[in-house]
């Protein structure tokens, strides 16, 4: 009220006053000025008096003109701001609350559907008309609001989660904004209230989610820490058995050895020819057999991951002359030249002596044990970080079909190459995971008929796979 | 005067054996067919080399080298474990226990007693 009075003083009545003061002022001066006589005046001074209403009531409706203009806009403006602000409050997808005295006193559309209600219902109603007694942390609903519109009133705006229930009882879980309104003079409280049921529902199904996940990985894990427990104790099972039956078998076959040498040594007396041809017989059928055993305890023991890898320092061209030393005399037995390339300066390997010895032997033994004519070539070279060894014959070779088997064990008891050749089969399988133990690598290129080339890599610092 | 071995072994044919070839080199052979009994003719003979068994009644091989490196006297004998033992880590069992060398059974009678005698070459 005052301030449109002041308003209306400063557009209208102070420049009608300046106005109509210049006016009287300028015109006495005018006529003053003139030095007219006294009728002269007198007349003068109706006209100018006239003149003086025209004036002023024009400039009046003029200024009342323009007034009235600025106010209708002004009414135009509020009009539609009320339009758009009440359509923002009704159409808000959360409930919209105005509380006065801690009551409400004004909702939107929202509102009524959040709490379940019609609009007569909730004016006047008080936040704790539409809560269920306590609250989850077990507070009074009632004493709790009042203490959160006192807190939106004094401290600041205040955010909350708040259980409430609807008109016919049915809870639901909120998120409350209280703020603090300053109208008129008048201190109001608006609330903003969103029903996050449903997102309580999913996180509660999301946490219910995870503990089920987190029960049946710990079952599953439960489940394979027993699986692994049975494993490993087969496996304890299987080592303790492989133990067992070496040292059963090797006990016999050691006097069968033993004494069929001490008789071929003629140490316990003269033998005639034949005695010496069946002895040898049985020498060389316990030998197989012994061979027989040490290859089933190595690839059972490759397969276990206990076969333990000792490197040490060793000159390799001794090793290659302690292999073809061994195998010279079987070579010489079926007219084979057995011939090793091997510089006296190949140096020191560092890598497990005996089993390097072992894949040189083997693939030797292969190599004469399938080549009738020709020969039996063993060489070795080194590069930088590597010894390559290569062991060449002029043999049966290896049928395409067959290459990609010739790793596996057991494959030869399968083929008919088994009766015309002796042995498991396991050889070339326990080369080729020695040769992977020590960080090498066994690969072959062969052609039926004409011949076949082993070749075996071996790194100088053996740096061995880790398992 | 020939060197004198000890050997402790349980097996019969073994310990035959071993002593037939043994003898026939020219070595004097000495049998114990337990540990127990093993450590007291080693402690009373001294040998020159004692050739040990490692599975045997009782008192298994390892823990026989053990004993035999505790007595002062038989410190310097060399031990050589022969065994038909060939599972991992065996060797270094034998080589942790106080044994000096180790022969895996069967033994090959041709290259048996050369062996044998490297270890008494070899004395430490």
């Amino acid at each position: 009220m005052n301030k449109a009075f002041v308003r209306m003083t400063v557009r209208i009545i102070l420049p009608y006053a300046v106005v109509a003061g210049l006016w009287i002022f300028a015109s006495d001066k005018l006529l003053t000025l003139l030095d007219l006589d006294a009728r002269s005046i007198a007349m003068w001074s109706t006209y100018k008096g006239l003149a003086f209403v025209l004036v002023t009531t024009c400039l009046l409706a003029f200024l009342l003109r323009a007034e009235l203009a600025v106010g209708m806009r002004n009414q135009t403006a509020l009009r539609e701001s009320e339009i758009k602000y009440h359509a923002l409050f009704e159409t808000a997808s959360d409930a919209i609350l105005l509380m006065y005295g801690g009551r409400f006193i004004d909702c939107n559309a929202k509102a009524l559907k959040v709490y379940g209600c019609a609009r007569e219902y909730l004016i006047g109603a008080l936040p704790s008309d539409f809560s269920p007694e306590f609250q989850p942390d077990g507070c009074r609903s009632d004493q709790k609001s009042m203490e959160r519109i006192n807190s939106a009133l004094t401290d600041g705006p205040q955010f909350f989660e708040w259980e409430h229930c609807r008109r016919d009882g049915s809870p639901f879980a909120a998120e409350v904004s209280l703020n603090r309104l300053d109208l008129d003079g008048m201190t109001l409280l608006q609330s903003i209230v969103r029903d996050v049921t449903d997102r309580k529902t999913a996180e509660k199904e999301l946490l219910e989610l995870n503990l089920r996940l987190e029960e049946r990985v710990a079952e599953r894990t439960a489940d394979l820490a027993v699986a692994k427990d049975l494993a490993e104790a087969a496996d304890r099972v299987k080592s303790a058995f492989l133990a067992t039956m070496s040292h059963e078998l090797r006990t016999p076959l050691n006097s069968i050895i033993g004494f069929t040498g001490i008789l071929l040594q003629e140490l316990a007396g003269p033998l005639n020819d034949e005695q010496r041809k069946q002895l040898e017989m049985v020498r060389d059928s316990s030998r197989h057999l012994l061979e027989l055993i040490n290859d089933v305890l190595d690839i059972s023991k490759i397969e276990a991951g206990q076969l333990e890898i000792h490197k040490t320092e060793f000159a390799l061209a001794e090793s290659v002359r302690k292999v073809s030393g061994l195998i010279r005399p079987l070579a010489e037995s079926k007219k084979l030249s057995l011939l090793t390339l091997c510089p006296d300066n190949i140096g020191m390997v560092k890598s497990d002596r005996r089993r390097v010895e072992q894949i040189m032997l083997n693939l030797l033994n292969n190599a004469v044990k399938f080549t009738d004519k020709g020969f039996v070539r063993l060489t070795a070279e080194r590069d930088a970080a590597s010894v390559n060894i290569s062991v060449s014959d002029t043999g049966i070779g290896i049928a395409p079909s067959e290459i990609h088997n010739l790793f596996r064990p057991f494959k030869q008891i399968d083929t008919g190459l088994a009766r015309l050749h002796e042995g498991t089969g396991l050889g070339l399988a326990i080369c080729r995971r020695l040769a992977d133990l020590l960080g090498g690598d066994i690969n072959v290129t062969s052609e039926s008929g004409k011949g076949s080339v082993f070749k075996f890599t071996l790194p100088l610092r053996g740096q061995e796979k880790q398992p | 005067m020939s060197a004198r071995i000890l050997l402790i072994e349980d097996n019969e044919l073994n310990r035959y054996l071993a002593t037939f070839l043994l003898e026939k080199r020219g070595y004097a052979v000495a049998c114990a067919n337990d540990g127990p009994q093993g450590i007291t003719m080693a402690a009373e003979m001294i040998p020159e080399l004692i050739l040990l068994d490692i599975q045997l009644p009782s008192m298994d091989g390892y823990a026989v080298a053990k004993s035999l490196r505790a007595e002062p006297v038989l410190n310097h004998v060399p031990i050589v474990a022969v065994t038909s033992y060939a599972m991992p880590g065996d060797r270094e069992k034998a080589l942790d226990a106080g044994c000096n060398g180790y022969i895996e059974k069967p033994i090959n009678p041709d290259t048996f007693t050369e062996e044998i005698s490297a270890y008494l070459r070899h004395e430490i």
